[in-house]
């Protein structure tokens, strides 16, 4: 045991009102290297660990911007520039005729700047993460709900922090090993 | 008298029944992929739907050695049950992605518990759809010359031809719904992971999971994505049906050129999915005792959206023909009376009314939509009804060409039926394996529906006070 | 509380009156002047008409679909939307000069002047497009309106002052069927009114072209008026930023549905090239109209688009009221591109560039009919509660506005 390191306190608890009560506890004690960790999203958690709002929306409009742009560019080269043939009577810039592909790029490139983004700031994939060497830890996706300090939080002082864990009025309090 | 409460809950139903809780949940639809007996029932019906896919597969190595020739389509009508098969399938798929993502943006919540296996049935109504174009090219190895590449013959795709939207939009369509389904069932991967007991399972749930610990921070982000992902989505379902519709309305053919097509062409669309939703959600409520889940309520609303894009498929209907006479230009005018009643297709054309206009006049009453049997034989009628529509703006609008010495007849050989029927087996079969491997309810989401998900106490106080200084301050600046 | 309308509301209805009293008079003296004039104030008197017509009747199409998707935003607008329907009565009077002028205004009232190929198209036309039918329909479509109207607003009112809350249910039942008749209603009306100012243009999906505008325009209005009525006693008690929220989600998908329709129109036009209908957006596109068509995908499309989706934007009151106030004028805009350059009836059907089309009477015309509209419309605002106090679901919908 001793030659494993820790990684940080986790406290189980019940229910999502005692979890979100715990985490504005744990804030006012000063923590700020913690998580939550639930079987479904919730709000309330945000401000209770003082999680700031994301920016992938901004992202996700850029990637929205580079679609259309792509598209626009992409058939404006092909049409006007490499290979300028009249189709149909219409005009080598068709530009009506090319929204729907603009379009639909637009959406495409938005929406994996969506997913991939989401994933790349959440850093998964991610195989192996501590948090799972606690047994229980499995019921976070089922019924229960967890909260972490991590031991490189500036204030994590062994003894003290277990402490004070321990007078969240949780289940139960585990030591995370790396 | 009845007490306002009482007449609250029956203005506004509760959507999950019985008792349940967090646990409950997960393991009632997370036992169905993991720890129940794989059902009889499955057997006979995924051995059905596989025996229907070998015949799909026949016809499709029979139609790659030999030819587009094999189908009935010929000059005039170039077009026939390869485009209503891929626009009937297509807009199967548009309940799906209407269910996931404009409900949810509508704050919609019953969608909860039909979104993930509505959302399945769109990816394989588009795998079934793409399959149509793809072969009807006449040599599908070559598919990829659709992509515009830099190549040897120094050509590029025709941007101003709608077959290129289409392109561009089912893919788009394909690969959105796809990522959006996935991203939905990652956390459900995730308790399927640590709810496994054999190893196998638990590493092939752990990588589809991609590591997911429900970590505060994660769900943050993951609900930004998924609903910036709802608000794609919806834009792109309409552009979707409208670009199919596109294919179309953008020619000269009357029958096929008139502005209303592409909403027109999108009720349809959702009118016929949830045709379908219903005709898959009956019976798995039934086989996987899911009725505290997918209630009467989910039904009966599923049967109040099909009656309004049902009429407004109607609405389609009626100004064809109203325009049809009022444009006063010689051609639509014929088309319209062709297809109406003096063409030898006008069977078609009131069979389509019967099944899409008059089948769902029932719809209206709450005693229809509250019955299984008349939604289900409702909905049946209705994807009958949607893909005779199809059959009557194709066929009918080309087979009667501008000149009188171009006019034919179409009829379609067994490839044509053998390729449209082994099409409904693959989508069957695919929706079995569905059902066998993921969770079919979304579990995650259903949780957030259990009153206590709801965070209570002094906490809420709190935030009322937050609220209402910032209201002051924004409204009275 | 009692929810009554702030006082302000009466000095608006002072100014409103006295706007449109002195438009009308300008209005009509300008008629008098020549038949070319008569003409052009007919003309701008439509435009007012469709302009403000269309958000009392737009209004009752979004009192009809809030009964029908229930949810906070409906209860919270409702009495707006109401009052707004309730101006039907004055919209219907105000129909009367349009209705006396049509063989002024409307090019298919003379057959006998049509050249051959537009001749051909009238009497193939004529079992609907005559003028004793053109009439007798204006006569439905505002009867069943009225019908609507009227059972809706009497049932609102009732529950007021019964609280019997079974009235809500018998409103959502009676609005599904009403909704069908509603649709097909503005679509015909949409198309005599508007359309048939071109004779010789069609298109199927008019229809759903002025449904969708009228809504929009209706419910850019809707909202101007809540968010000033937040910053007053009592709705500043009742309205939340989420409210603002849900009706900017509303508002950016009607800015959204709108581009759809239009797009689809004319893309399906422009690649189809007929001359029969593509002659249209010709004369949209040339003699200066050009400009208003770019004016209109920039700023009735893109502008309100890239701003409505930021969720700032749609929770602050104020921003979210200027965005709709753009939108209205907009709507104006776009109503004016589609009358602006129809064929005149005094130049036997010639049409005019915009420099020659465009009057004093097109913004006299228009303000004329809006400041009547909206004394009428101030004075219902003030005849019944803000809200619907007796509804079942009004705590909640308060409730709602101020959660996340």
């Amino acid at each position: 045991m001793s030659e494993k390191k820790l990684y940080g306190i986790m406290a189980e608890f019940d229910t999502p009102t005692e979890l979100v009560d715990a985490a504005r506890r744990v804030r006012d004690a000063g923590y700020t290297k913690t998580d939550a960790f639930s079987p479904f999203p919730i709000h309330e958690i945000d401000e209770a660990l003082g999680i700031r709002r994301s920016i992938l929306p901004f992202l996700v409009f850029g990637g929205g911007v580079l679609g259309l742009l792509t598209g626009l560019g992409l058939q404006y080269y092909t049409h006007v520039i490499d290979y300028p043939i009249i189709v149909g009577g219409r005009p080598h810039f068709s530009l009506p005729a090319f929204i729907p592909p603009a379009y639909e790029l637009t959406i495409l490139f938005a929406s994996f700047t969506a997913v991939f983004g989401m994933l790349f700031l959440n850093g998964l994939p991610m195989p192996y993460h501590p948090v799972f060497n606690v047994p229980r830890f499995a019921l976070a996706s089922r019924d229960k709900f967890f909260l972490l300090i991590e031991r490189r939080d500036p204030k994590f002082e062994y003894e003290e922090t277990r402490k004070f864990m321990e007078s969240l009025n949780p289940q139960e309090v585990f030591d995370v090993e790396e | 008298m009845q007490d306002v409460k009482e007449f609250r809950e029956q203005m506004q139903p509760a959507i999950l029944e019985g008792k349940h809780d967090f646990a409950t949940v997960s393991d009632k639809i997370g036992d169905i992929t993991l720890k129940r007996k794989t059902p009889f029932h499955w057997f006979v019906g995924f051995a059905i739907a596989f025996l229907i896919t070998q015949v799909l597969l026949m016809t499709i190595t029979y139609l790659v050695l030999t030819g587009v020739g094999i189908w009935g389509n010929n000059q005039p009508v170039g077009w026939a049950f390869d485009i209503i098969n891929f626009v009937w399938w297509i807009g199967i798929g548009h309940a799906g992605t209407l269910i996931s993502a404009i409900l949810l943006l509508l704050n919609q919540k019953w969608r909860t518990s039909i979104n993930r296996f509505a959302e399945a049935m769109t990816l394989f109504a588009v795998a079934c759809a793409g399959l149509f174009p793809l072969l009807h090219t006449g040599r599908p190895w070559l598919a990829y010359w659709l992509l515009p590449y830099p190549n040897t013959m120094g050509m590029w795709p025709q941007f101003r031809s709608p077959l290129m939207w289409d392109v561009f939009a089912v893919s788009t369509y394909a690969t959105v719904s796809l990522l959006f389904w996935y991203v939905g069932l990652i956390p459900d991967f995730a308790t399927l992971r640590d709810r496994a007991k054999s190893k196998v399972f638990k590493i092939i749930y752990g990588v589809l999971s991609w590591g997911w610990r429900g970590s505060a921070r994660h769900w943050h982000r993951y609900e930004i994505a998924y609903l910036l992902l709802a608000g794609l989505s919806t834009p792109l379902v309409l552009s979707v049906h409208s670009i199919v519709s596109f294919d179309f309305s953008v020619s000269q053919l009357p029958g096929w050129h008139a502005t209303i097509f592409p909403p027109y062409f999108v009720a349809g669309a959702i009118f016929a999915g949830f045709a379908m939703v219903l005709i898959l959600s009956i019976p798995l409520r039934h086989w996987y005792n899911l009725k505290d889940f997918v209630t009467m309520t989910h039904l009966d609303y599923m049967g109040k959206i099909m009656l309004a894009t049902g009429l407004i498929v109607c609405y389609g209907y009626a100004m064809e023909a109203f325009f049809g006479w009022y444009s006063a230009a010689q051609y639509e005018y014929f088309m319209i009376r062709n297809r109406i009643w003096e063409g030898p297709y006008w069977w078609s054309y009131w069979l389509l009314i019967l099944c899409n206009g008059i089948s769902i006049q029932l719809l209206w009453f709450k005693r229809f939509r509250q019955s299984e049997f008349w939604l289900f034989t409702i909905s049946v009628i209705v994807s009958i009804g949607m893909w005779l529509e199809r059959f009557v703006i194709i066929v009918t609008s080309l087979h009667r060409d501008f000149l009188p010495s171009s006019w034919a007849m179409y009829s379609p050989t067994i490839f044509d039926w053998s390729m449209f029927i082994g099409t409904i087996g693959f989508f069957f079969a695919l929706f079995y394996l569905f059902v066998r491997f993921v969770p079919i309810i979304s579990i995650f989401e259903v949780r957030t529906l259990l009153p206590e998900a709801h965070v209570h106490g002094h906490h809420q106080d709190f935030e009322e006070i937050v609220n209402e200084v910032e209201i002051e301050k924004i409204d009275k600046p | 509380m009692s929810y009554k309308a702030p006082e302000e509301l009466k000095n608006f209805q002072r100014i409103a009156l006295g706007v449109g009293g002195i438009g009308t008079l300008a209005l009509l003296i300008g008629g008098l002047i020549s038949p070319e004039m008569r003409e052009q104030a007919l003309r701008s008197w439509l435009l007012g008409f469709v302009f403000w017509g269309g958000i009392s009747i737009g209004s009752l199409g979004i009192l009809l679909l809030q009964y029908l998707t229930g949810g906070a935003w409906g209860v919270i607008i409702r009495r707006i939307v109401e009052a707004s329907s309730r101006t039907l009565t004055l919209v219907a009077v105000m129909f009367i000069p349009i209705l006396l002028g049509a063989s002024t205004i409307y090019e298919w009232t003379h057959p006998e002047k049509a050249d051959e190929t537009l001749k051909r198209i009238l009497d193939h036309r004529a079992p609907y497009l005559n003028l004793p039918a053109w009439i007798a329909r204006a006569v439905i479509y505002f009867g069943l309106w009225f019908l609507m109207v009227y059972l809706l607003n009497k049932w609102s009112k009732q529950m007021d002052e019964t609280g019997d809350w079974k009235l809500l249910k018998k409103a959502s039942q009676f609005s599904g069927p009403a909704m069908v008749f509603f649709v097909l209603l503005v679509s015909f009306a949409s198309i005599d009114w508007v359309m048939t100012l071109d004779p010789h243009f069609y298109s199927t999906i008019w229809g759903f072209l002025f449904a969708a505008g009228w809504g929009l325009a209706s419910y850019a209005f809707t909202i101007a008026v809540l968010a000033w009525l937040s910053t007053r006693e009592p709705m500043n008690q009742v309205i939340g930023r989420r409210h603002f929220h849900d009706l900017g989600k509303l508002l950016l998908a009607f800015v959204m549905v709108w581009a759809y329709f239009n797009f689809s129109q004319f893309l399906i036009i422009w690649s189809g090239n007929l001359p029969e209908e593509t002659f249209w957006y010709l004369e949209r596109m040339e003699g200066g109209w050009g400009i208003i068509g770019v004016i209109l995908i920039v700023f009735h499309f893109a502008f309100p688009f890239v701003v409505l989706l930021s969720r700032d934007v749609k929770r602050n009151a104020r921003w979210l009221a200027s965005i709709a106030i753009f939108i209205i004028v907009m709507r104006f805009v776009d109503l004016y591109y589609i009358i602006g350059p129809s064929p005149r009836v005094t130049l036997h059907g010639a049409k005019l560039s915009f420099s020659e089309s465009i009057s004093w009477m097109d913004f006299v015309g228009p303000l004329a009919v809006g400041g009547l509209w909206l004394w009428y419309f101030f004075g219902e605002l003030q005849k019944r509660p803000l809200v619907p106090v007796n509804d079942p679901f009004l705590e909640s919908a308060i409730e709602h506005g101020k959660s996340h």
